[in-house]
């Protein structure tokens, strides 16, 4: 995950916890507060940071912050 | 002397030498499950009740469940039952402001919560001089002085616990409700709420022993503890409750997996499952599921159209409030939907539509959606705020602060609030926290909250700022917006749209007129704006 960084910083703002750590293999349930509604928040703070969009169907498979990672980097990619 | 409502598994429990029929099956994120039977819960809430009574936190104190869905959450409400706490149970992801406002409002002395939460209860503790205890779900051991860990000691407790003696008014449980002006108000119920939760289940959802119910409400919320909670137990019912977030997939493999025959669940939920149009909900084999209900918004008849079309079931919506505690008005299996309405009254409970005078309007006519008091579920008091509880009772009624008709056959249609308080994915939200907090922002000099219709949230949350001068628009800023309102208070009460403006209308004496604000987002006509402040 070449963007973890950045992801990392994300996190930290949308979950308002300077001091998050992320993982490839963490959950919605590893990190309180992240559950459907702030999920929508944090596609929209992931979008603006990275200029990056995203469609639902994209983002229906979605199960991990590695899951994110990778659907950041492939967009970056291209 | 009323039954302890602590005490609801007692009665299910299989006793000794015999199996213990399942109260709880928690599902987690992967879908394994681990049931628990009502003997099992009933020892478990024991432990915890002598737990609260060693380390002094029983009668009459106020004891905070703030956890995510896991078995320590029914184990300590219904402990604290027992022990005579009253018990305020908290929506996991509260932000800081909205827990401090709902901690220190009801003094709690106590809360229950999980390692990851400590940093924000230390942050919050200087708004919280009641605060004595906080107990540790994932701790073996203290964390210092009153920060205890719960597992040490519901490993030393008995699970024998001999329930607090009670009566019908005696407090039992806090659930908060938001306003349109002010703090949100703590709703007050009682141990003698029992009667017509019991009644209210059995007449809607027609629940036999047999059933396997699910009710997706969270906890923090009226539904999750009246029927998420207290209700299917009192019948006797088995519940799944699961742990992960929502996900439409996820929510179906669940509800075929399990085999759930009667499932309570939200119109917004429902919404968000009907517009993801890449899932065939029809290769799930949901052939146990009987009947579905919700619950926290009117439910739109295009949702009703999908139920029938794609699920092949009538979904039953209900009505009820955080202050009537249990189901009020509902449409059942047995009763022809009329779609968009909210069904007919429970029996035992009288519900009208009354007019400013508090006649009764005729057929069709608006007016304020009013019960006749008393029934057992029904709130007790507004948290040092009896004023404001006393204000809702006029003319033998109760009067819900919900604008609705009734039609010539008795069904009752609703129509609007009666205020400003906006209803947001089952969330009632009030316009004046999130204007607070939009307020601790050093770049706003004004703000403005409203409730505008949406789709899918039913109202989504539309906020108007009035920038300090020299501060510049930007996306980021409307990020920082969105995500500082959600942090303050919950996920849910997250600004959908963020409009920028050079003044936020009042009139003379300062109050924001979010009529004008409402109508301007909608381009509709204002109305009177004879009342407006000088813009000059």
């Amino acid at each position: 995950m070449k963007c973890q960084a950045v992801l990392r910083e994300v996190f930290q703002q949308v979950f308002a916890n300077p001091d998050l750590e992320i993982r490839p293999d963490m959950t919605p349930n590893d990190i309180d507060g992240w559950d459907s509604m702030a999920h929508v928040n944090l596609v929209a703070a992931i979008e603006l940071r990275f200029k990056v969009k995203f469609g639902s169907k994209e983002l229906r498979g979605v199960r991990t912050v590695g899951d994110l990672g990778r659907l950041i980097d492939g967009k970056l990619a291209q | 002397m009323a039954k302890n409502l602590g005490d609801v598994c007692q009665a299910w429990s299989g006793g000794a030498g015999r199996p213990d029929p399942v109260a709880l099956r928690l599902v987690r994120p992967d879908l394994s499950s681990h049931d628990h039977g009502f003997g099992a819960i009933d020892a478990l809430a024991g432990q915890f009740a002598n737990v609260l009574r060693d380390i002094g936190q029983d009668q009459g104190r106020v004891v905070a469940l703030f956890l995510p869905k896991c078995i320590e959450v029914f184990a300590s409400f219904l402990g604290s039952l027992k022990a005579k706490s009253v018990v305020l149970p908290l929506f996991a992801n509260f932000g800081d402001l909205a827990l401090v406002d709902r901690l220190a409002d009801s003094g709690a002395s106590c809360i229950v919560t999980r390692r990851s939460s400590l940093p924000r209860i230390e942050r919050i503790r200087p708004s919280l001089p009641a605060l004595e205890v906080v107990l540790l779900v994932d701790s073996e051991t203290d964390q210092g002085p009153g920060v205890l860990s719960l597992p040490a000691r519901m490993g030393r407790a008995k699970s024998e616990f001999a329930s607090a003696a009670v009566d019908d008014d005696t407090p039992a449980l806090i659930h908060y409700t938001s306003g349109s002006t002010g703090k949100p108000k703590g709703v007050l119920h009682v141990h003698g709420a029992a009667p017509h939760l019991e009644r209210s289940m059995s007449e809607v959802m027609q629940l036999g022993r047999d059933d396997v119910y699910w009710c997706t409400a969270d906890h923090g919320w009226i539904t999750g503890t009246s029927y998420g909670i207290l209700a299917p137990w009192l019948l006797g019912i088995t519940q799944i409750q699961v742990m992960g977030s929502f996900e439409p997939g996820y929510w179906f493999r669940i509800l075929a997996e399990q085999r759930v025959s009667v499932w309570y669940t939200a119109p917004t939920a429902l919404r968000m499952l009907a517009r993801a149009d890449d899932i065939d909900y029809r290769s799930y084999d949901l052939s146990a599921l009987r009947a579905i209900f919700s619950v926290g918004e009117p439910l739109n008849p295009e949702i009703g159209r999908w139920g029938r079309e794609v699920l092949e079931r009538d979904i039953h919506d209900t009505w009820f409030q955080t202050e009537t505690g249990g189901i009020m008005i509902a449409n059942r299996p047995g009763l022809a939907i009329r779609p968009g309405s909210m069904g007919k009254p429970v029996a035992s409970i009288q519900a009208a539509v009354l007019d400013d005078q508090g006649r009764r309007c005729p057929a069709r006519t608006t007016g304020h959606l009013c019960l006749r008091y008393p029934w057992t579920s029904m709130f007790r008091d507004y948290l040092h705020r009896t004023d404001s509880y006393r204000a809702k009772f006029a003319y033998g009624y109760y009067d819900s602060g919900d604008l609705a008709y009734e039609d010539e056959d008795g069904y009752f249609w609703f129509s609007a609030r009666n205020d400003d308080v906006i209803n947001t994915s089952g969330h009632l939200v009030s316009p004046f926290e999130v204007e607070s907090a939009l307020l601790e922002l050093a770049e706003v000099a004004e703000s403005g909250a409203v409730g505008v219709p949406d789709p899918v949230l039913f109202e989504k949350i539309v906020v108007f700022v009035a920038l300090r001068k020299g501060v510049q628009a930007s996306d980021e800023l409307r990020l920082k917006i969105r995500l500082h309102v959600a942090n303050r208070l919950s996920a849910a009460a997250t600004p959908q749209d963020v409009v920028l403006v050079d003044r936020i209308p009042k009139n003379k004496s300062g109050k924001i007129l979010r009529r004008v604000l409402r109508a301007r987002y909608l381009g509709e006509d204002p109305g009177d704006l004879s009342t407006i402040e000088d813009q000059a």
